[in-house]
C-alpha cells in the first residue's frame, strides 16, 4: 500500500522531455505500415493484407532445438519456430518484454511508474540511439573519463562538446561535475543536459561508483537538470557483497535513461540489450528502432525468453553468482600476475566489477607505440590507454588488460612478457636521459 | 607478369556526410578484427570479449525442412554466441562473397566488399545515413517503400520523386527531371533510391533496357544507385533480372540484399555490396552502434550455405518463386471477381503486394485506414508510399504474400463493399459540402 502511494506520488511531478530532444528526432515518423500490425492486434479477426509478412512456410527450419548447460533441452517448432522466424514488433518480443520490466521492478524498484522498456540489438545500439534522441551538433555533454572506445565512436560523429569528468578508485567524482558545471554557468556556457556513466565495473577502469557518489551525483543531475545515461552493461559482474544501487532505482524524477546487456551474462552474440527510460522518451526510441533495426533478432529474442522461463528463480541467483565468482577468481589471477610483474613498473587499482584491470606504466609516457611496436610484434595484444581517450593521439600512460578470457598460464606469460619490454623501454630511456 | 586488375576510379568523399567522415574506428573493435585473423599462439588481453564459458546453453541442434541438419557445440556454439567482428561472422562473408560474385559476376570486383547488417532495413538506414545530409536531394521512385521515406525524414532531405509506369522508374522522366533541374541551378541529388525488383509498393520490375539507360544516367549526372532488392530472387518472369550490380563498371551502386523473405525475416540478416571505401563507412557506423549482425543469425546461415551450396540455394529461390507466384495469381483472380468494375491492377512481376488502383475514389486514406480497420480487412493505404503523402492517393496495397485464400477472398470481398459504400458517403460528402 505504501508502495502505492509513494508511486503515485512520484508520479504527480512530470518532466518536461523537450527541452532534452534534438529537432530531427522530433522529425522521426512512424512507419505507417508497421502502424498497422498494431491495429491488427486490436481486431484479431480482421484480415491482414497490410504488412509485407512473408510466409514462413518457405522458410527453410523445421525445429531448432537448444540444450541449456542444466541440461534441460527445448524445442522450438510451430508456432514458437514462426515466431522466432518472423518480423516482430519493434519494441520487442512482448513475453520477453513482461518478463524484463517484471526483473526491472524486482532488481531496482524504481520509484516511478511511468517510465517503460526496450529490447535493443546489444545495448550499445541503445546509447547511440540515445545519443542521437538527446544531442544536437555543438551541444556539451558529460562523458566519464576515459571512456568506452564504443562510446567515443558514437559521440565523435555527432560533433558534440565532449565534458570529461574525471575518475578514482571510487569511479566518477561529484566534485568534479559541480565545479565544471559552476565554471560553465559563471561562464556564461551551455549547461550539458547529459552525463554519461557506467556505474558498475567502468570500462576501462573496472571501477564501481560508490554508493554515496551516486546519490550525491543524482543530486547533482536534479539541482542542475541534466539526465543521466546508465550504461551499466556489467550490472551483474560486480565483486561485491551486495549489488550497487542503480540510479534507475533513485529516480525519483524520470532522469534516468538505464542501458542492461545480455551480452556479458548470457551471450554476446544474440546481441540483446535492454533500454529503460521514461516512457515519452522510450517512444521515440522505438521509433528510432522502427526505422533502423526494425527490431531486435527474433530467435535471439525467443531463445533468451524460453531460457528465462526454463529458470526457476533460484537459477537467476545462481547464474548471476556464479558468473561473478568465475570473474572474480580470474580477476584474482590477474591481480596477482599483476602484482608479481609490475611491482614498481605500475601502479593500479583493484577492480570491484567488469572484465578488465587499469594500470598506469611508469616510466613510459605514452604507451601507444610500446603496445603496438613491441608487444603485439611479441605476440601479446593489450589495449593502449589511448584508446578511451577522445584524442586517441594524446599521450596515455594506461594499458587495460582483460582477464575474463586469458588462462591463468597465458596471463602470466603475457605480463611477464610486457614487464620485460617495459623494463627494456623504461631502460632505453635512462640511458637517452644519461647522455 | 603483373596481372591487370581494373580498379574503381571514384572518388567517394563527395558523396558522403559531415557526420560520416567524421566517423574513427572503435580501437576495441579493430582489435576484435585483429584477434580474428591472428594465429592461436598470441596472447590477448585486449579485446573485451566475454568467456563463453559462463554462457548457459552446451549446444543448439538445426534440423531443415528437407531433413537435413547441423549442431552448434563447442568451439562453433562459442564463436555463434560471441562478439565478431563488425564487418560479419568471416565464414559467411566468405560465403556471400562467392555467392555475390556468381549471382551477378559483377565488374571491378576486387574493389568491392561486403558487410552483414542486420536486415535490409538497418542496410538502407546507414547507406542513406552515410550519404545524405540536411538539404540534400533524393531520387526517389515514386511510389516508394516507406521505410526509406522514414529514414530520411528526420534529415531535412528534399525528395524528388520519379514517376514509375508498369515497368518501373521511365528513364525519360527520369533524365528529364535532372535536365530541368540541373537547368535551373538546383542542388543535384547524390544517390537514388530504387526497388530494381518487385518494386514495393507496385511489384513491378524494370526491364534490362531501363537498368541499363538509368545506369548511363547516373553516370552522366554522378549519382549512386541504392538498389534496394529484397525481391530479386522473387520474380514471377520468364528471365531472371540483372542487377544494377552486374552492370556497375564505375562502382555506383550499393546493392542491398536481405534474407527476410527468403530464410527468415525473424534473424534480421542483410547484405551490403559495394564500393570497398563505401562498405568501410558503413562498417564504421555499425561499430558505434549494434557492433554486429546478430551472431546466432549469421552462424546458422552459414551452415545453411554450407550444407546447400550454391546450387541448392538457387532451387530454394526457384520454390520460392512457384510458391508467390501461385499466390499472385489467386489474388489476382478474386481481385478480378470481387473488384469488378471498381477497380483496376497490374499483374505484380515480383514480390508479394499487388497495386489497386480504385475508381471513383480520390483518396482511399480514411477508407483503409478508418472504415477498413473496424470492417476487419487491413490493407495499406496508397498514399503511405508517395512522395507526398498530404496528395490524395486512390491507390491501395495489398500483400498475397501470407493470408489463406479464404482470407484473400474475405479481404477482398470487404474492400469491394467498402469501396461501394466509399463510393454512396463520398457523393452524400460532396452534395453536403457543395
Ligand atoms: C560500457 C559498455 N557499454 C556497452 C557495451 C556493449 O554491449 P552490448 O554488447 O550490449 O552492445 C560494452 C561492451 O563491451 C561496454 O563495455
Ligand atoms: C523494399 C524493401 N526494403 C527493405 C525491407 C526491409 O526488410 P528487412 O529489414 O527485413 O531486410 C523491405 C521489407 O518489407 C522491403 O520491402
Amino acid at each position: 500500500m505504501e508502495k502505492i502511494t509513494r508511486r503515485y506520488m512520484a508520479s504527480c511531478k512530470n518532466m518536461d522531455y523537450s527541452r532534452f530532444t534534438t529537432k530531427s528526432s522530433q522529425r522521426r515518423k512512424p512507419n505507417l505500415i508497421r502502424e498497422m500490425t498494431k491495429a491488427r492486434i486490436n481486431r484479431p479477426d480482421s484480415v491482414f493484407l497490410a504488412g509485407g509478412l512473408p510466409n514462413t512456410e518457405t522458410f527453410p527450419f523445421a525445429n531448432i532445438t537448444v540444450t541449456y548447460k542444466d541440461g534441460q533441452r527445448y524445442s522450438l517448432a510451430g508456432q514458437n519456430l514462426d515466431t522466432a522466424l518472423q518480423y516482430g514488433a519493434s519494441q520487442g518480443y512482448p513475453p520477453l518484454l513482461q518478463k524484463m520490466r517484471e526483473f526491472q521492478i524486482k532488481w531496482h524498484n524504481p520509484p516511478r511508474n511511468d517510465w517503460d522498456l526496450a529490447l535493443t540489438t546489444g545495448s550499445q545500439d541503445a546509447c547511440c540511439k540515445a545519443f542521437d534522441l538527446l544531442l544536437e551538433e555543438g551541444d556539451p555533454v558529460m562523458v566519464q573519463r576515459p571512456t568506452y572506445a564504443g562510446i567515443i565512436g558514437a559521440l565523435n560523429p555527432l560533433g558534440v562538446e565532449v565534458v570529461r569528468i574525471d575518475d578514482d578508485a571510487d569511479g566518477i567524482i561529484p566534485e568534479g561535475i559541480e565545479t565544471i558545471l559552476e565554471n560553465r554557468r559563471r561562464d556564461g556556457l551551455v549547461l550539458p543536459k547529459v552525463l554519461y556513466v557506467n556505474p558498475t565495473g567502468a570500462n576501462p577502469t573496472g571501477t564501481v561508483l560508490s554508493e554515496d557518489r551516486r546519490k550525491r551525483i543524482y543530486e547533482l543531475a536534479q539541482r542542475y537538470d541534466f539526465l543521466i545515461l546508465e550504461d551499466d552493461a556489467y550490472f551483474f559482474l560486480h565483486f561485491l557483497e551486495k549489488p550497487p544501487t542503480s540510479f534507475f532505482s533513485l529516480d525519483t524524477d524520470g532522469r534516468v535513461i538505464r542501458f542492461d546487456s545480455f551480452s556479458k551474462i548470457i551471450s554476446a552474440g544474440l546481441r540483446v540489450g535492454v533500454i529503460t527510460a521514461p516512457q515519452l522518451l522510450l517512444q521515440k526510441i522505438v521509433l528510432h528502432i522502427e526505422n533502423s533495426t526494425l527490431h531486435t533478432s527474433s530467435l535471439s529474442q525467443v531463445l533468451l525468453y524460453k531460457l528465462f522461463e526454463s529458470w526457476k528463480q533460484e537459477q537467476f541467483e545462481e547464474h548471476f553468482q556464479y558468473i561473478q565468482q568465475f570473474y572474480k577468481k580470474k580477476r584474482d589471477i590477474m591481480l596477482a600476475a599483476v602484482e608479481k610483474h609490475f611491482t614498481g613498473l605500475a601502479e593500479w587499482n583493484v577492480p570491484n566489477g567488469g572484465m578488465f584491470v587499469w594500470i598506469k606504466i611508469l616510466g613510459v609516457e605514452d604507451v601507444f607505440d610500446l603496445v603496438m611496436k613491441k608487444l603485439i610484434p611479441n605476440g601479446v595484444f593489450a589495449l593502449p590507454g589511448n584508446a578511451f581517450n577522445f584524442d586517441i593521439s594524446v599521450s596515455d600512460q594506461h594499458l587495460r588488460l582483460c582477464y575474463s578470457y586469458a588462462t591463468p598460464d597465458e596471463i602470466d606469460k603475457g605480463l611477464s612478457i610486457i614487464a620485460k619490454l617495459i623494463r627494456e623501454e623504461t631502460n632505453k630511456k635512462e640511458k637517452s636521459d644519461c647522455v | 607478369m603483373h596481372k591487370y586488375v581494373p580498379q574503381i576510379k571514384m572518388d567517394y568523399s563527395h558523396f558522403k556526410t559531415d557526420v560520416s567522415k567524421r566517423r574513427r574506428s572503435a580501437a576495441t573493435r579493430e582489435l576484435t578484427k585483429i584477434a580474428y585473423a591472428a594465429p592461436h599462439n598470441v596472447i590477448s588481453l585486449a579485446e573485451g570479449m566475454p568467456n563463453e564459458e559462463t554462457f548457459p546453453f552446451v549446444e543448439m541442434r538445426v534440423k531443415l525442412n528437407d531433413g537435413s541438419s547441423f549442431v552448434l557445440e563447442g568451439e562453433e556454439l562459442g564463436a555463434a554466441l560471441q562478439y565478431i567482428p563488425s564487418q560479419g561472422y568471416p565464414l559467411l562473408l566468405q560465403a556471400m562473397r562467392e555467392f555475390q560474385r556468381k549471382a551477378h559476376s559483377p565488374p571491378l570486383w576486387e574493389s568491392r566488399d561486403i558487410v552483414v547488417v542486420s536486415g535490409g532495413q538497418d542496410g538502407l538506414s546507414k547507406a542513406l545515413e552515410a550519404i545524405i545530409g540536411p538539404g540534400d536531394p533524393v531520387l526517389v521512385q515514386d511510389p516508394f517503400y516507406p521505410g526509406a521515406g522514414v529514414v530520411i525524414a528526420p534529415h531535412l532531405v528534399e525528395l524528388i520523386p520519379v514517376v514509375q509506369d508498369d515497368f518501373g522508374i521511365d528513364p525519360i522522366g527520369l533524365r528529364e527531371t535532372l535536365r530541368s533541374r540541373r537547368y535551373s541551378g538546383k542542388k543535384m541529388p547524390k544517390i537514388m533510391y530504387i526497388n530494381a525488383t518487385g518494386a514495393n509498393p507496385t511489384g513491378t520490375v524494370l526491364s534490362l533496357e531501363r537498368r541499363k539507360e538509368i545506369y548511363r544516367i547516373a553516370c552522366e549526372y554522378n549519382f549512386l544507385i541504392l538498389d534496394d532488392d529484397p525481391y530479386h530472387f522473387m520474380y514471377f518472369t520468364e528471365e531472371a533480372p540483372k542487377s544494377f550490380l552486374s552492370l556497375d563498371t564505375e562502382g555506383r551502386v550499393i546493392r542491398l540484399d536481405s534474407f527476410s523473405k527468403v530464410l527468415s525475416s525473424g534473424l534480421r540478416l542483410g547484405f551490403i555490396t559495394a564500393a570497398a571505401p563505401l562498405v568501410a563507412s558503413i562498417e564504421l557506423h555499425m561499430q558505434s552502434s549494434h557492433l554486429h549482425a546478430p551472431t546466432l543469425s549469421q552462424v546458422i546461415a552459414y551452415k545453411l550455405l554450407k550444407i546447400w551450396g550454391y546450387e541448392k540455394m538457387m532451387e530454394h529461390f526457384r520454390r520460392i518463386r512457384l510458391f508467390y507466384k501461385q499466390r499472385r495469381d489467386l489474388i489476382a483472380g478474386l481481385a478480378k471477381k470481387h473488384l469488378h468494375g471498381l477497380a483496376e491492377f497490374s499483374l505484380p512481376s515480383a514480390g508479394f503486394f499487388l497495386w489497386i488502383k480504385v475508381w471513383g475514389i480520390k483518396d482511399t486514406w480514411k477508407m483503409v485506414m478508418q472504415r477498413g480497420v473496424t470492417h476487419g480487412v487491413l490493407m495499406a493505404p496508397g498514399a503511405a508510399f508517395m512522395a507526398d503523402p498530404s496528395q490524395p492517393c486512390n491507390a491501395i496495397r495489398a500483400s498475397f504474400a501470407k493470408a489463406s485464400y479464404e482470407e484473400m477472398d474475405l479481404a477482398l470481398e470487404r474492400l469491394a463493399i467498402l469501396i461501394r459504400e466509399e463510393l454512396v458517403l463520398g457523393d452524400s460528402i460532396t452534395d453536403s459540402e457543395i
